[in-house]
């Protein structure tokens, strides 16, 4: 109950190669915690990816065939909202479900795909997905650590979109990770007020938070006692 | 039923009793959403024990607790400061597993903020039992009290408790830890939705966050349709159910 978890993730991340891209060596981390041979991250706008990271280009590419193809888990997590695990791309099964992604799979050596959709409530942000060259599925500690990466990787990409300069990785995956219920009552409120989609709300409330030198659930707690309304803000 | 200390206390009846657990399995075989589920778990508490108010939390994926549902407003602030604090019987039941009993709330004892914060709502007496699923604990149910109740009460709670949390999770024929995981995690995403409709309900009809919530089931109930299904449409202005055209105006 003490976040013990992804303080760990936030350790192992700081661990790997510092010349690489935040999102690359948080790519390698994912691949390392499940057991996978690559790992790749995806902001996801209207169904087309606007921002791709990998543990290597092959991830990449095998993220941008999903979204060029529309086909495949990445593809899926995004629409369905839910995490989609296909254990074996070679299977007759896999080749139905997936019939313009598995040959593309196949030929890079993905076997099996574990996709993760970034989410809060209905704020889709995009997808992190796992690919290995053995066919076979996620141990239950595996999924755990999906889910918790996931949720990283949606904070993460939260506040970068809301401009918040990560610093060092305690100020890009920290804060705001739990304790969601008065964020998303306040996040409602402020689409509702400026008429934008629940994400960008999600990102106006970060930045918010970030100029005024408060914490998020502060600012949410402003925004839902009505003190604070981002449409007369944006009038000043 | 009287006890020698003057206070009347009220065993459930049967009946009642009977009527709750039905509820329950009946809401699980309608396939109500989890968070409807726990929420009328929470209500079904206050409804047969003598109990002011009832809050439930689990633990999600990253070991945080989240608020899922809870029988009135006040019960929803205390739970959310016991996280928020990282005290209280709720984070002790759900490491130990065991049902927690704090019928003193001293500000000497070993959760001083919240003790406080319970008194100040008028509580006297606080217990929390676990939500438990295949030998995991996977959350707690929080009761408020005016008075201390008895031991058999608290049974009754166990035993709803142990009702909706085996319903629930065990749902899936897959009988692994990672099912119980992915229905975790499910539930706190769908009252994550079903707030961000709040929200926007809220700011929409210049309404609070509970009543907010009454608007939301109305809805729901009106049209035959999952609380989570509704909270979806008004967050995506999917204007092709009826529930989100119907959440145009206010619901009287």
């Amino acid at each position: 109950m003490t976040g013990d978890r992804w303080r760990r993730i936030a350790d192992q991340i700081e661990d790997v190669d510092v010349s690489l891209s935040l999102g690359r060596r948080f790519c390698v981390v994912v691949s390392d915690l499940l057991s996978a041979d690559k790992a790749s991250l995806a902001l996801v706008v209207n169904h087309a990816t606007s921002w791709i990271e990998g543990s290597d280009d092959a991830a990449v590419i095998l993220d941008e065939q999903q979204f060029s193809l529309g086909d495949g888990p990445s593809f899926l997590a995004v629409d369905s909202l839910a995490p989609v695990m296909a254990i074996d791309m070679n299977s007759p099964e896999a080749l139905r479900r997936w019939p313009a992604f598995a040959p593309v799979a196949i030929r890079h050596d993905a076997i099996a795909v574990f996709s993760f959709p970034l989410r809060v409530g209905e704020a889709r942000l995009g997808v992190m997905s796992a690919y290995r060259s053995r066919p076979g599925e996620l141990t239950a500690a595996e999924y755990a650590d999906g889910l918790v990466l996931a949720s990283l990787a949606t904070v993460a990409l939260l506040q970068q979109q809301a401009g918040v300069s990560p610093g060092d990785l305690a100020a890009a995956f920290l804060p705001g990770v739990t304790h969601q219920s008065p964020v998303q009552l306040a996040a409602g409120m402020v689409s509702e007020q400026l008429d934008i989609p629940i994400i960008e709300a999600l990102v106006r409330l970060r930045a918010y938070a970030y100029s005024h030198e408060q914490s998020v659930n502060s600012v949410a707690r402003s925004v839902i006692s009505r003190e604070l309304a981002f449409h007369e803000e944006e009038e000043q | 039923m009287t006890t020698s200390t003057g206070t009347t206390f009220e065993l459930p009846d049967a009946s009642q009793l009977a009527a709750a657990f039905v509820d329950l399995a009946r809401s699980v075989n309608d396939g109500k959403d989890m968070v409807e589920v726990f929420s009328m778990l929470a209500e079904r508490c206050v409804t047969v024990l003598s109990v002011a108010a009832c809050g439930i939390l689990v633990i999600d994926p990253i070991g945080e607790l989240e608020v899922i549902g809870s029988s009135n407003h006040s019960a929803h602030l205390l739970d959310l400061f016991q996280v928020q604090n990282v005290e209280g019987p709720c984070l002790q039941c759900c490491r130990t597993g065991e049902a927690v009993i704090d019928t003193e709330l001293s500000e000497t004892g070993p959760w001083p903020g919240f003790a406080s914060a319970a008194r100040s709502q008028g509580y006297l007496a606080v217990y929390a039992v676990p939500l438990a699923a295949r030998g995991v604990v996977v959350g707690a149910l929080n009761l408020f009290a005016h008075t201390a109740i008895q031991d058999e009460e608290i049974a009754v709670a166990q035993a709803l408790a142990d009702a909706a949390t085996i319903a629930l999770l065990q749902a899936d024929p897959r009988e692994d830890a990672l099912v119980v995981t992915r229905r975790l995690h499910m539930v706190v995403e769908e009252r994550n939705t079903i707030e961000q409709a709040k929200g926007i309900l809220s700011q929409r009809f210049s309404i609070d966050a509970e009543e907010a919530s009454v608007q939301l089931r109305r809805a729901g109930e009106r049209t035959g349709t999952r609380l989570v299904d509704v909270a979806t449409a008004v967050v995506t202005r999917d204007n092709s159910y009826d529930a989100a055209r119907l959440l145009a105006n206010p619901i009287t």
